[in-house]
């Protein structure tokens, strides 16, 4: 007789139980397969717009076919899920780095003031903890570079240096602070501290770009801001110094403004044109150029002397009216004489007393002149009266005659 | 027997299959070179040099000991160093490295720690032996190509006095060697800062007196300048003068060479009346014509004397004693 199972009469608790324990399973099945799909999908990821992505699977960068390089462009990127796949971003932000290696030392409260403002009490500069920049005629300066950079390259960057951008910061320091040091120290104090310090930035800059490629970081130095001052305790002699190159620039402009009131009162605006004409004219003398040339540059020195304004203009109208003058008078003494050559053909004798005359009448009726007949005797005494009071008597009286 | 269910089974399977990958494996990245070291032992043979996924046994029959091949930086102390001209300058060095020969670097300082301080101490060797054979002028002076030649020369030394002995003894490449930083001695620094100020006084006083002397040619170059302008405008004023003469000339050369002498005459009157027209003090003496008339009206040779054109000159029918001009009292 074969053994059959024993049927149990089902217990309804028990039956609700294993629904129950049914469902909850199935629940979890379903999180865990999608647990593993979420899982599996995972490694999807998208590079950013100005990121450079990579990908690192078991040890190995992948290489992007497209570019034939290891970087991943921007847009969604396939990969394994951790941890077959390892992701790297890259960011294409400009950052920062902040030199002040050759600055003296500042308290907290001085950091983000300028360092032409910073005040340092002492007199000397303590090694290790104040920096300072020896430059090429032996002086001391203080600087603080900030060297901007961006990664240009993402697998020379990750084969070489690091994975952040920040990690190449401590070399491109020690880079950036020899470079500062080999530019300083061919350039004159002054030059660096009240001169062109963009100049130094750029040098910086170009030697840390030239440096940069040959060791093929896949950095990109974007700029190098220095901010270089001359050490606090020399600086109100060296502030002596830009006031009293101020002075010279405002001493020299004044005089330059002088000049040109000069020649502007001498030629008008013109003077310039006219001076480098005359100039030409006088170059032209002294090599000694032929006639013909010299008198073309004179006909136009003489038509921009003709143009010109100030002294030379009221010089030029003046010799005009002049001329004008003279011509006129002699030209009214013509007419007078025709006038009276006539009659003096007719009867010179008469004419010449009448014209004698006429002039006597005009010397010796004239009130402001005196006239003294001297009697005949063989010695006559002029005293002339050299009494002030009389003659401005007399002065007054003429002044008067005359408003009346 | 109770039947495993298959999705227990996987994920058993999954978790040992795990576990042994851990135990089994070693990966090496793209930036790591590693050492194999079993039970202690480690053998040039046994670096890894390419990136990958390596069979190992676990620990610790077996460790795989990863270094990152990357460059890194190291620097030295600051110390003084005397110049061959007797100056004192503290120097400090800086040098790139990467590990180049991991299983030397391995046996030699393991840890990267230790190599920063192998690295310090060559470094500040041969940067003593670099500053101390050389003049302060070597390091600074204007001359741009000199000193730059010299800083080449400088980090190339450093650069071949260090490099081969680093490689051999801990397996560290030198990329590159160079000064970071130089400064002076803190008295040294004050006698500087006086010299400065010194030079500060002196270069502004030269400021003054560039800005005079500069102001003063400006002005004597415009004061010439003037002068060559008016000259050249005084010729030409000349020449207005000179055309107005001309062309007065051609009036007066219509006058016949008979009147000429009339003409002569009226000019002559011309002038007397005119330079006798103002406050002028005149003598008549007894000898002149018009004196003679005025004493004795009927002596008819005074005015005959008086219109003579031809017997007498222009000026004689004047008074014979004319004091013309302003009187002096």
């Amino acid at each position: 007789m074969a053994n059959r199972p024993i049927e149990r009469p089902a217990d309804p608790a028990q039956e609700s139980l294993i629904g129950a324990l049914h469902t909850g399973f199935n629940v979890l099945r379903l999180l865990m397969i999608v647990m593993l799909v979420a899982y599996a999908f995972s490694g999807i990821s998208r590079v950013q717009t100005g990121e450079q992505g990579l990908l690192v699977r078991f040890g190995r960068l992948v290489m992007n076919a497209a570019t034939n390089t290891a970087v991943h462009e921007p847009g969604w990127q396939l990969a394994l899920p951790d941890p077959f796949d390892e992701k790297i971003r890259l960011s294409g932000k400009t950052s920062t780095l902040i030199i002040d290696t050759f600055c003296f030392q500042r308290m907290p409260e001085q950091m983000t003031m300028p360092l032409a403002s910073v005040e340092m009490m002492k007199e000397s500069l303590t090694p290790g903890s104040d920096g300072a920049l020896l430059t090429g005629d032996k002086n001391l300066a203080h600087g603080i570079f900030r060297v901007e950079y961006r990664v240009a390259d993402g697998e020379a960057f990750v084969r070489s240096i690091g994975e952040t951008a920040e990690a190449v910061q401590p070399m491109l320091r020690r880079l950036a602070e020899s470079a500062i040091l080999r530019e300083m120290s061919w350039r004159r104090f002054e030059d660096v501290t009240r001169g062109d310090m963009s100049a130094v930035g750029a040098a910086v800059r170009e030697r840390l770009r030239s440096q940069i490629g040959e060791l093929g970081w896949g950095v990109e130095v974007v700029g190098v801001v220095p901010e270089l001052v001359e050490p606090p305790s020399v600086r109100s002699a060296y502030r002596e110094v830009s006031d009293a190159e101020n002075r010279k620039k405002e001493t020299e402009d004044k005089a330059r403004a002088e000049a040109t009131e000069i020649l502007n009162k001498t030629a008008g605006t013109q003077n310039a044109g006219l001076l480098e004409t005359i100039r030409i004219y006088g170059n032209k003398q002294l090599l000694g150029a032929p006639e013909s040339e010299l008198a073309e540059v004179r006909k136009q020195l003489d038509a921009e002397l003709e143009q010109a304004g100030g002294d030379v203009a009221a010089r030029l109208r003046s010799a005009a009216a002049e001329a004008n003058e003279t011509f006129e008078s002699v030209k009214r003494e013509y007419e007078i004489f025709t006038q009276w050559s006539k009659q003096h053909d007719r009867d010179p004798q008469l004419t010449r007393i009448l014209l004698w005359d006429e002039m006597r009448a005009a010397v010796l009726q004239n009130p402001e002149n005196e006239v003294f007949y001297l009697p005949t005797s063989k010695r006559t005494v002029i005293t002339v009266n050299r009494d002030p009071d009389l003659e401005r008597q007399r002065e007054i009286e003429r002044i008067q005659g005359k408003r009346k | 027997m109770n039947r495993v269910p298959f999705p227990t089974l996987l994920t058993g399977l999954l978790l040992v299959g795990a576990l042994a990958f851990y135990a089994f494996t070693a990966q090496v990245r793209f930036n790591q070179v590693a050492v194999r070291v079993q039970l202690g032992k480690a053998s040039p043979e046994s670096v890894i040099k390419e990136p990958g996924l390596y069979f190992r046994w676990p620990p610790p029959i077996e460790i795989v000991k990863v270094y990152d091949a990357r460059l890194r930086t190291t620097d030295t102390a600051e110390a003084e160093t005397k110049t061959v001209d007797g100056k004192n300058l503290i120097v400090s060095a800086y040098a790139l490295w990467r590990i180049k020969e991991p299983h030397q670097y391995y046996i030699r300082v393991v840890e990267d720690a230790e190599a920063v301080k192998q690295l310090r101490t060559r470094l500040g060797q041969v940067r003593s032996a670099a500053v101390g054979k050389r003049e302060l002028g070597f390091f600074a002076n204007l001359e741009n190509e000199i000193v730059q030649r010299n800083w080449e020369q400088l980090e190339q030394e450093m650069l071949a006095e260090a490099a081969p002995g680093i490689l051999r003894d801990y397996g560290i490449e030198l990329v590159k060697v160079g000064v970071r930083r130089i400064s002076l001695p803190e008295q040294v620094t004050k006698t500087v800062f006086q010299a400065m100020i010194q030079n500060a006084k002196k270069l502004a006083t030269q400021y003054q007196t560039e800005g005079n002397s500069q102001a003063a040619a400006i002005k004597a170059r415009a004061e010439a300048d003037k002068r060559q302008i008016l000259a050249f405008a005084e010729t030409k004023a000349q020449e207005l003068r000179s055309r107005g003469i001309q062309r007065s000339t051609q009036i007066l050369s219509q006058i016949e060479s008979s009147n000429r002498e009339f003409y002569a005459f009226l000019r002559v009157l011309d002038a007397l009346r005119t330079s006798l027209s103002q406050r002028s003090t005149i003598f008549l003496d007894s000898s002149s014509p018009l004196y003679k008339t005025l004493v004795d009206p009927l002596d008819g040779s005074s005015a005959n004397d008086l219109a003579q054109p031809k017997a007498r000159s222009a000026v004689s029918p004047a008074p014979t004693a004319l004091a013309g001009g302003r009187s002096e009292n």
